[in-house]
Order: C-alpha cells, then structure tokens, then sequence
C-alpha cells in the first residue's frame, strides 16, 4: 500500500467495501430474469470504473492528480487541506458503534420503554461525566416524553421487546 | 368562486374554528419535527377526533396539519441535520452547517418565512389552474416521468460541489439501496436476501433516519462539543435576519415555489423531489455564490423550504381534479372526506366548492401561523445547538430510533436505521456526499419504473422521448442543466485570464 | 389569548390521552393490512365505532395500519396471536387467498380463518377513456387482432388475477403495462392514453360519472365497455352475464372480517354478534351508499362458507393465476 499516503488508506478501505459491495450486488443481479436485471446491472458496471477513478486520485501519482484536478478542480492535497481534521481514532469509532449498537440491541430484547432510561442515564453518568442527578433527571425525562407522546396521546404500542413476544401476552 | 371563498372565510372565521386549526397546526409541528411521525401520520391518527365534527370542521383541522407539518420539519433539519419529514431532507444541506456556525436562529427564521411565503403561493396557484387542472396532470405521462426524473437525477452532478466523484459513487449506492424489494413491473422480489422486511423495499424514512439523524450523533460523539461550533455568533444571528434574507432573495423562493406546485401536481413524484430539484436549481442559478453551497448558504436553506411548503397546494391539483392523491398526506385527507360521506373527485368540486374553499383558507392561515409559532419560538429553538452532546446525543438517538420505529410499528426499521446510521457516519468521516445518496434512493425506482412503462406502452420504441414536446424540453433542461454551469465557468475563467493579463 | 390557546391545545391532548388510558388492557386491535387512506383504511375506520358500539361493556376497537408483503403480513401476523379474539382484520379476498392457492409461503390459510362476518363486496367494470379509447363497445374489443395495453397494477394483485382470468376467458391475450401503486392510478393512465382498457371497481368508477341523471349519465374522462354481473347492467352496457359467460360473476371482491383461528366458540360468537350486527348497522349501509361502496352483510356461517366457495372457484384457474404471478 505503498502508492497510498497513510492518511488516506482508511479512505481507500472503505472505498473497497463499496467496490466488494458493488461485485457482490453484481453477482446477485445475474439470478434474476432479463426483465429485473437490466437496469441494476446498468448502474452496476457503471460504478466500476467510477470507484476504481476514485481509487486513483488517493494514490501518489499522476494520473491520480489529473483525474482529481479533472473531476474537482482540486489536487489530492487540496482536498486533503479541505477535509475535516478531526482526530479520529478507530478504536474511539469502535466504541461509539457499540453503545449504539447495543442500544439497538438492548430495545430489540427488552423494549423501548426500559431501554430508554438506561441508555440515556448510561451514557451521561459514564461518558458525559454528569452527576447522577442530572443523569436520571434526563434520563426521566426522555421517559415521560416518549411515554406520554407514544403511548398515551398517538396509542402506539411501543414494541415490548423479543422476550415480550415470545412469552408474554 | 368568489360566493365559496367567502363561505370559506365565513367557516374558518368562528372561535371553533380557530382552535381546531391552532390545534391542527400546533400537532402538524411537532409531527413534522420529529423524525419518523410526518403529516401522513398525524392526519391518520386524528381521524376518530373527527368523527364528531362537521365535515367542513375535520377539513380545517387536516388542513392545519398538513400544511404545517413541513415547516415544523425544517427545525429539525436546521438545527439536528434530520429531516423531519423525508422533504425536508435539501433543506439539511445548508440549514445544519448554518447551525454549526451558530446562525441556527437564522436559518430557521428563513426556511419558516420561505415555508410561509412558498405554501400560499401554492394556495393560490391551486385556486389559479382550478379550470386548467385537468389538463396538466394528464400531461405527465410515463416518458415524462422518466425525464422528470433523469433532470431530477442530474441535480447529482450539481449537488455534490467539488466531489463530483464521490458523489457519484453514493448515488449509485443509493440506487441500489432503492433496487431492493418487490418491483411493480414485474412482480419479483430483489436483493432482499431472503429477509421479509426487505420485500417492500427499504424505507426512505428509516434510512434517512440512520443516514442524518444518527450518524450525525456519532459523529458528534467522536468529535466532543456541541453542535454550534461558534457558540460565540449565537447571539448576534438573529431571527429576523432569517425573515429578511427571504424577501431579499425573493426570486429563490418564487422558483422554489413553482418546482413545489408543479411537481407537487403530478402524481407519485412528491415534495422530496421537488425539494431537491428546487435546492439544485437554485446552486445553477447561482454560480458565484459568497457562501459554497452545502457550506452554510442560507439561499439553499430557502430553495427548499419553499417548494416543499408549496406543494400541498400543488398536490390538491389531481385530488380535485381526478379524485387521486399527489401525496400519501392528500391520500389519507381523501380517506377523511370518503369517512365523512364526501366522495372526492370532480364532483366535490362541483357539488362542495364551499368545502374546498374552506380548505384552501384553512391551509393559507395554518402555514402562516405555523410560521408565526416557529418565528416566536426559534431563538429558543436554537438554543438547542448550544447543549452539550452528551445531553443531546442519548436523547436524540433514542427519539429517532423510536420514530424510525414508529411509521410503521416494524422493529426491524430500527435496525435499518443503524445500519444506515453506521453507513452515514463513514459517508461524514471520508467526506463523501450524503445529498447524492438521497436524491438517487429518492429518484432510482421512478427512473427504472417509468422507462420499464415506457417500453411497455410503446412496443419498445426509444424514440417517444424525443418526439412528446413536454419529454424533449424536459431533456433540453437536462442537457442544459449540465452544461450551463461548465460554461459559466470557462466564461468567468477566460474573464480572470483576460483581467490578469490586463494587469500585468 | 395565546396563553388561553396553549393551555387549551394542552388540555386537549390530556384529555385525549386520559381518556385512552384506564381502558387500554381491553382494546381489540382491528388490522389493516395496507396503509392509511385506503379502501381498507376507510372501511376499517368506519366499522371500528361501530363494532365498539354492539359489543358494548368498555372495550376499545383501535384501528391500526399494517402494511407490507402486499397484505401478507397483516394475515401473518394475525394468525400469530394468541387465539383470544383480541385482534381483527378485513381480509382481502380473492388477494389474500392467492398465495394459499399457488402454494406461495404464508403462515395462515384463508380456509381455516375463524371468520366473523362479510362487510362489503364489489364487482368490476371493464373501463376505456372517453377522449383516447378506440373502442366504443365491448364487441370492438372481442374482434380487435392487435394487442391490447391493458394498465395495471404489479402482476398477482387482485385486479390483474380478475383481468386475466376474464380476457382468458375470451381468448384475448392481454398485454399488461404494469407498475401503477393503485387502481386509482391506473385509471389515470387508461384516460390519458397510455392503454385501451382496464378493471375498475364499480364504486370507484362512480367518481368518473360526471352527471348525476340516472339515464343520461355523461362518460367524460372514463367510458363503461363491459359489466361483471348476471343482473342488469347498472351503466346500460352488455354484461358477461348477458354475453353468455355466467361463471365470471364471481369475479370481484369480498371485504371478510377474520380473527385467530382456535377462538373460544364463545368469545367468537359474542364477537362474530358484534360484527355482524356492526356490518348491518343502518349507519354504515347509508354511508356505503353515499361514498359508492357496496355494503353487503354475511353472517360468520355465511362468509365462511362464502370464503371456501372462492378458494375453490379460483383454484380452477390456477394455471393462469400462476402463469401472472411468474410472468
């Protein structure tokens, strides 16, 4: 990976998740009948060589620097000064993917309603560093607002969780 | 007419009244600025209010609803890069890097005033074609979908600033997003991996959910602070800023207003697109703007709020007219007049002018006091960006994913929400436009639908798009649209060449 | 005055939301399996009040949208429930029977449904546009060589199915032009030409009479070719029943309101009682006639019986039902 600056390669992973993707999608397209393919394959051998030009202006080269001038009016490097300098470690990324993952996860098993306080009480204790007053305030607030708006005054019934469907009512 | 007007006015005009178009107005808000509830929703969930009421009295208070739900979605839009309701995902564009620069108060100041000004030009314009409507829905048939939407898709090239490439990219992204699901032509179910929720598609509403609203959080997460970055201008943007940049870029919201009733009148388009080929077109006319578009313009916060306050009047034009919704809001209203025992249609036109008339009135007065309740309301409202993000992210995240939720009581939407958010977020990370991504997930089916229609009626003959007039102006404003910006520029470069060997 | 305003609007959505709230463990939740402002929708809407009504005692009949898998997943998640009569549905038929009859996957089977009662029906009308359509009377159609464009909704939908079992019937091989999300967005595409002919529902036609006397009805944007009856035709044109063709008359719909199968028989009488009586109800007949739907009330013994006569009368056409849905 030398072709590529070293802050640009998590740029170009994420450009090959899209390429992967874009074969996979592909792939699938040919199970269908002419009728229902026609179109998506259009699009799909389309974005080939557009990632793949994409994939140029982040290596060190020429061309690289020519089809980004073409396309942006912009070198690699100007674009570089543009983007936004935020520090942003992966690991950092990691661990916010997971809260809301878990989120998603915790709502999926037990519900919204419980979920929400939870959530809202965990996050500003331990990553917002507030008192637990002002944490379970909030987090009761969120509550009552959710509660009060859904289940109360538009009848929602909010789902109840996976556990709830299997052995409740 | 002149006779039904005032019946109308005479209807609106008692203390009843008044407090069931306040109260219309007052839920449209806040279904329109949380995420996921939408105007569809409100007027769906107050049809046993209305069981009660008089038909000319369920009209005002489903007029109110609708006509302020959008501008309640531009507050959070602004002020959390979510659009409330899915049309007013342009408005995010420009509306939340104006909140991050601390002119949150601004920005909605305007998109309210553009909201105001955008709904009753479409009123008017609705009362204007009532003789002619007929004719200009029928004038859109499936080839010109299909250019409508070609144009619509070009917006792209426009949209993305200096990241043609990438922007590219997300909207083929988009465009196989929007693949998934059972297509109509055929009947087939594709790319939904053999996963139930998938066969209807992926829902625009849950994924733009994920993609601003979520993502946004995270990114905020990983970042630290809050969402003004310049809390220091808080103070100094003021509301009024915001009304009267409006009326000085009153040709942005008149041409705002023209896409939202066009569009908004023909049937299955919607006030997204209209939204969105306002915001492009507006970013063409434009060329040298003093702010980058996507940048914090306020023009691109006006562009769209207009049009896509405009369109309820636009979108009335084939109820009328045949008695078809232009929107899944006007479908609902229909669902309310047919409970009332009024059949929809020419007919109401005919036998209930009145009735239409106090809905025109109703909806005039509920976007302009909609718009009132924002403009007294917005330097509060803006506060918001100033809370911390440990405040605002648990809050945030938890009443979006229980609106992605909502609309249609399905827990894997929730799931789709983070995905998307997890999509997003990488899209905000390497500085890939998320504008793109909405306008072909928007634009993709309808593209491939109406050429597939095409192909069907015409035996297969390519040659219709060139020989209908309203298909070969819609192309000439496509090629247009893509090459006059490309001009503009070598113009204005051959300009500065000229100018700089001038003073040498 | 604002003030009074907001503490009025607030006081509103209390009052709502507490008035909801002590009756909520007795509600019954009335599906519907497409989305809002629908035929479904409306129906549903109507009946719920009314079926509050006959049941009496305090029990709450909350409509709720469940859209998806093209009403799949409404009937799915209905037979799913535990069989207490808490939760209903107007079912779709012949729409919710097709995947029972080409052997498509679905969790439920229309013929061991725990049906209450028949609310409505409807019969079709083969419609053209009256500024584009070559074709002024049904003859035309039967001795017209080319194909003909017939505007539709996605292949295996109701109308589609009814479509092609009728021109199967005449020996016309249609040619669908597929892709309208409604029936009502179809019949825009027949008056603006972009095909000769389509299916209508005879209550949704109504709305294209532009006149009101009985005799001199005026065809302004849609024109009646053919009717699906054995009685007399109501729009003066040839009907199938008249043309010879009586086995299409079950051609149609039928809006059935269901529960979990293995209901208590007690709680489905009560129940089916209710229904019935709400589908009776003078209230809803003259709605159904102000807004052009066909109201047309069946007992629980009735509509079951009625369900097992079009299971069986559309399995005859399975070939071509199955031919459309894998086109």
């Amino acid at each position: 990976m030398k072709l590529i600056p070293e802050h640009r390669q998590p740029t170009a992973w994420f450009l090959l998740a899209i390429l992967l993707t874009i074969v996979g999608f592909i792939a699938v397209s040919y199970t269908y009948k002419p009728n229902d393919r026609a179109f998506p394959l259009m699009v799909g051998y389309t974005a080939i060589p557009i990632i793949l030009l994409d994939f140029l202006t982040l290596t060190k080269t020429k061309i690289g620097q020519k089809i980004s001038v073409f396309f942006s009016a912009k070198t690699p490097e100007q674009i570089d000064q543009d983007a936004d300098t935020t520090e942003r470690s992966l690991g950092k990324e990691m661990v916010v993917f997971l809260w809301m993952i878990l989120l998603v996860l915790g709502i999926y098993l037990f519900g919204f309603l419980p979920i929400t306080p939870v959530f809202v009480f965990c996050w500003m204790k331990y990553r917002g560093a507030y008192s637990v007053r002002m944490s379970l305030y909030s987090a009761f607030c969120t509550l009552a607002f959710i509660y009060i708006l859904f289940e109360i005054v538009l009848q929602y019934e909010l789902y109840a969780g996976i556990l709830m469907e299997i052995y409740g009512s | 007419m002149f006779e039904s007007l005032i019946i109308g006015i005479d209807n609106l005009f008692s203390l009843n009244s008044i407090l069931l178009l306040m109260a219309g107005s007052a839920v449209g808000l806040l279904f329109g600025a949380i995420p996921g509830l939408g105007g569809t929703t409100a007027v769906a969930l107050m049809i046993p209010l209305t069981f009660g009421m008089e038909p000319f009295q369920a009209i005002i208070l489903m007029g109110g609803i609708m006509a302020a739900t959008s501008t309640g979605g531009s507050v959070s839009a602004i002020l959390l890069n979510t659009p409330g309701i899915a049309p007013n995902a342009a408005t995010t564009f420009d509306g939340y890097p104006l909140a991050k620069q601390g002119k949150a108060g601004m920005a909605i100041g305007a998109g309210a005033t553009a909201s105001a000004l955008g709904g009753v030009v479409g009123i008017i314009s609705l009362v204007a074609v009532i003789p002619i409507m007929k004719e200009i829905v029928l004038l859109f048939t499936p080839p010109e979908f299909f250019m409508l939407a070609i144009f619509g898709l070009c917006a792209i090239a426009v949209s993305s600033g200096d990241r043609l490439l990438q922007g590219l990219i997300t909207a083929i992204i988009g465009l196989v997003v929007g693949f998934v699901g059972l297509y109509d032509i055929t009947g087939t179910v594709r790319y939904s991996m053999g996963i139930p929720l998938l066969e209807d598609g992926i829902k625009l509403v849950p994924a733009l959910i994920g993609l601003f609203a979520i993502s946004e959080m995270i990114n905020l997460a990983v970042k630290g602070g809050s969402i003004a970055e310049d809390t220091s201008s808080i103070a100094i943007s003021r509301v009024s800023d915001g009304v009267k940049q409006v009326f000085k870029n009153w040709s942005t919201m008149l041409v705002g207003s023209g896409y939202g009733t066009f569009i908004g009148a023909v049937p299955g388009v919607g006030g997204t697109v209209a939204a969105f080929l306002s915001y492009s077109t507006q970013v063409q006319r434009d060329p040298d703007p003093d702010v980058e578009y996507g940048k914090g313009n306020i023009k691109g916060v006006i562009a769209p709020e207009s049009a896509n306050n405009a369109k309820d009047g636009g979108s009335l034009i084939p109820t009328l007219a045949f008695g078809i919704p232009g929107s899944a809001e006007t479908a609902v209203f229909l669902g309310v007049l047919i409970l009332h025992g009024i059949e929809p249609g020419q007919k109401l036109l005919v036998e209930n002018e009145p009735l239409v008339f106090t809905l025109v009135v109703a909806l005039t007065v509920s976007v302009i006091f909609a718009t009132l309740v924002v403009l007294a309301l917005a330097k509060y409202m803006a506060m918001l960006t100033m809370v911390s993000v440990n405040v605002l992210i648990p809050t945030v995240s938890v009443i979006a994913l229980v609106g992605a939720y909502a609309l249609h009581t399905e827990i894997g939407d929730v799931v789709i929400a983070l995905i998307f958010a997890i999509i997003g977020y990488f899209m905000i990370r390497f500085n890939y436009p998320r504008v793109t991504f909405t306008i072909a997930l928007v634009l993709g089916t309808l593209t491939e639908l109406n050429f597939d229609q095409t192909m069907q009626i015409h035996d297969g003959d390519m040659t219709v798009f060139l020989t209908r007039w309203l298909s070969v102006t819609l192309l000439i404003l496509t090629v247009l649209s893509l090459g006059f910006p490309t001009f503009r520029k070598k113009v204005r470069e051959r300009n500065r060449r000229r100018e700089a060997e001038a003073s040498k | 005055m604002l003030s009074r305003l907001v503490t009025g609007t607030a006081a509103a959505a209390l009052a709502v939301g507490a008035s909801l709230l002590p009756a909520q463990a007795k509600n019954i939740t009335f599906l519907i399996a497409y989305g809002p402002g629908g035929g479904f929708d409306t129906v549903t809407r109507k009946l719920a009040p009314l079926i509050e009504k006959h049941l009496g005692g305090n029990v709450n009949v909350v409509p709720k949208n469940m859209p998806g898998g093209r009403g799949k997943k409404a009937a799915n998640y209905l037979v799913n429930r535990k069989p207490n009569g808490r939760n209903l549905l107007i079912f779709n038929m012949p729409g919710h029977a097709m995947p029972n009859i080409i052997g498509e996957k679905a969790d439920y089977d229309v013929r061991t449904i725990d049906w209450l009662a028949r609310a409505a029906e409807f019969k079709y009308l083969i419609v053209t546009s009256a500024r584009a359509g070559k074709f002024k009377t049904w003859k035309d159609v039967t001795s017209y060589k080319d194909k003909i464009k017939i505007p539709m909704t996605a292949p295996g939908t109701t109308g589609y199915l009814a479509t092609a079992i009728l021109m199967d019937s005449y020996g016309i091989k249609p040619n669908f032009i597929t892709g309208y999300k409604s029936s009502s967005k179809y019949a825009l595409g027949v008056i603006r030409g972009d095909g000769d002919l389509t299916i209508l529902a005879k209550g949704s036609f109504r709305k294209y009479i532009t006149s009101k006397k009985k005799n001199r009805q005026a065809f302004k944007d849609l024109r009646p070719l053919l009717e699906i009856t054995n009685g007399p035709s109501q729009f003066g044109v040839e009907t199938t029943g008249s043309l010879g063709k009586k086995e299409l008359a079950v051609l149609g719909g039928d809006r059935m309101i269901g529960t979990t199968p293995g209901t208590p028989k007690a709680v489905k009488e009560k129940l089916a009682n209710a229904v019935f009586k709400a589908v009776s109800d003078p209230e809803f007949a003259a709605w159904g006639k102000k807004v052009g739907r066909d109201i047309a009330p069946l007992n629980a013994a009735q509509t079951k019986a009625k369900a097992l006569e079009l299971f069986a009368y559309y399995s005859k056409f399975k070939s071509v039902l199955a031919a459309s849905v894998k086109k």
